[in-house]
């Protein structure tokens, strides 16, 4: 445990060296939410509501799809397809540490930061900037659970995109669609509710939904007892079978690389 | 001049051996484009479905909007983005040094030597949607507004160039550039509504600041005839003075170039 504890520690000196990066990050989400915000207030004009939605609920859902975005969607698949692809993947697979373990370990600290970042930025918006409803505590804490499942579905979607190179000497294209249709159908544009009935059918038989949309949906109180005890069991249900499908896929994966660049 | 001419022909033709050599990303990056297009006209048409008058436009005027950003956007990225863009890998690896050493503008060189023929093709769909919004207001179509169009979409281009030679400079002081190419990116994306949207001092700042109204909003207003002749003046002035100060920048900049690899 003492090694993966080190790895977090170097991690974090990383991210702190990078600072402009990553305050030009928050500034482009704080830039999303003022995007969003007034595209749905100038929609709401007339006062009418829609699907289901508020004006208020839905600044909150994209105030809190921003925060979601910047602590979910950590992507790695490009560092670990150019680990296979340049070889570095022979280095780091003799050292005592599991390479999954290792993304894994990197990624959280990315994720704890932003989380204690976002949540200080979203208090400071709803102050001085926009006035939305803060989510209430029970809704946080049911947050949370669906948070941890969106971020094993989303490290294991992320991780065997970036495996396919085990496969694919290149793999940009084929990355780049199932991130750009994976992102769309997460519900980060919009709420999926508000989508056609039969393209909301088919997105909620993938795990897309449960990566943005539910937890976003729990966090702003957009739920009944139903959806949610569905929600929260799709949410585990495709978490087990996105962990299986992913070891698999990398230990298979593993016995066809073979270490060029060496 | 006809050197030029023959070098841009010369990297275009690089392009498409690219193009004709990754088959498979040149069909998946096509179609993952076809489909974040397709998502956000459902978007755009969500939105006129709660609020039929967006802003004093309406659903054709909002598609003639998305298209004029898109046919800015694709034309910016299939000719002078992504070598601007990948400044800073060369900057980094040291290979900058060799473009200082041609015959030509570093410039010139950096802005053109990798255009993505794929975004080029990725207009069809965006002309099949102007030749619909064109349909729309058939009538007040008139040779001069059509003339007025062409003339600002061009004029948007300058500004995009002026904006991305300016970011692409601040890569000769920082190597953070990533979070910065990525909030220009977002930033254009605001593009995709109209100005108006917007309340003061967003509306003034993303008119004449970061010019995205100059850039998008102005030609399709133009088209409808709703642009006064003042405005056409400020915007062709506002693009003329952009890119006089991206052009010294670049130059200042470039003085400040101390190679990686010596």
């Amino acid at each position: 445990m003492r090694k993966y504890w080190f790895i977090f520690k170097m991690e974090l000196t990383q991210l702190m060296e990078l600072r402009l990066d990553f305050w030009v990050k928050w500034l482009t989400s704080l830039l999303i939410v003022i995007m969003n915000y007034f595209v749905w207030t100038t929609a709401f004009a007339s006062g009418k509501s829609f699907g289901g939605y508020a004006l208020e609920s839905i600044v909150a859902y994209f105030i809190t799809t921003s925060f979601l975005y910047n602590v979910i969607l950590i992507h790695r698949q490009e560092l670990i397809s150019r680990d296979i692809v340049e070889g570095g993947l022979s280095t780091l697979l003799v050292r005592p540490l599991s390479y999954p373990l290792q993304i894994f370990c990197r990624a959280m600290v990315s994720r704890i930061v932003y989380t204690a970042i976002g949540a200080v930025l979203i208090y400071i918006v709803s102050l001085f900037i926009i006035q939305f409803p803060m989510p209430a505590p029970q809704n946080i804490a049911l947050g949370i659970l669906a948070i941890l499942f969106a971020t094993i579905l989303y490290t294991c979607f992320d991780f065997s995109l970036g495996i396919l190179s085990f496969w694919l000497a290149r793999s940009n294209g084929p990355r780049w669609i199932f991130s750009t249709i994976g992102m769309l159908a997460s519900g980060i544009m919009f709420p999926i509710d508000l989508l056609p009935s039969w393209l909301e059918k088919i997105l909620f038989a993938t795990p897309f939904p449960y990566i943005i949309y539910f937890p976003a949906s729990v966090v702003v109180g957009h739920f009944d007892s139903t959806s949610l005890t569905q929600g929260m069991l799709a949410g585990f249900f495709w978490s087990v079978v996105l962990i299986i499908l992913t070891a698999t896929a990398w230990r298979r994966g593993i016995r066809t690389f073979d270490g060029s660049g060496i | 001049m006809k050197l030029y001419y023959r070098l841009l022909v010369q990297f275009m033709g690089k392009g498409f051996m690219f193009v004709a050599v990754h088959p498979l990303d040149f069909w998946m990056y096509l179609v993952g484009k076809i489909i974040r297009m397709a998502f956000f006209f459902v978007f755009i048409f969500s939105i006129f479905r709660v609020a039929p008058e967006f802003a004093g436009y309406n659903f054709a005027t909002g598609i003639l909007i998305f298209v004029t950003y898109n046919f800015i956007d694709i034309l910016s990225q299939t000719f002078f983005f992504r070598g601007l863009y990948h400044l800073q890998e060369l900057v980094r690896r040291g290979t900058f040094d060799r473009a200082l050493t041609y015959p030509i503008s570093p410039l010139f060189y950096t802005a053109f030597r990798m255009p993505d023929p794929m975004d080029f093709i990725s207009l069809v769909p965006v002309l099949m949607l102007l030749g619909w919004a064109l349909t729309q207001f058939a009538q007040l179509l008139t040779p001069l507004a059509i003339l007025l169009y062409i003339l600002l979409v061009a004029n948007g281009l300058l500004i995009a160039f002026a904006l991305c030679t300016f970011l692409a400079s601040l890569t000769f002081f920082t190597q953070e550039m990533e979070g910065v190419w990525w909030f220009y990116r977002y930033a254009v994306q605001v593009g995709r509504y109209p100005v108006e949207i917007f309340r003061s001092p967003f509306q003034f700042i993303l008119t004449w600041v970061i010019p995205l109204g100059v850039m998008i909003t102005f030609p399709s207003r133009a088209l409808l005839g709703i642009l006064s002749w003042q405005f056409v003046g400020g915007a062709l002035v506002l693009s003329a003075l952009l890119f006089y100060v991206a052009l010294s920048f670049w130059r200042f900049a470039l003085r400040r170039y101390s190679s990686a690899s010596s």
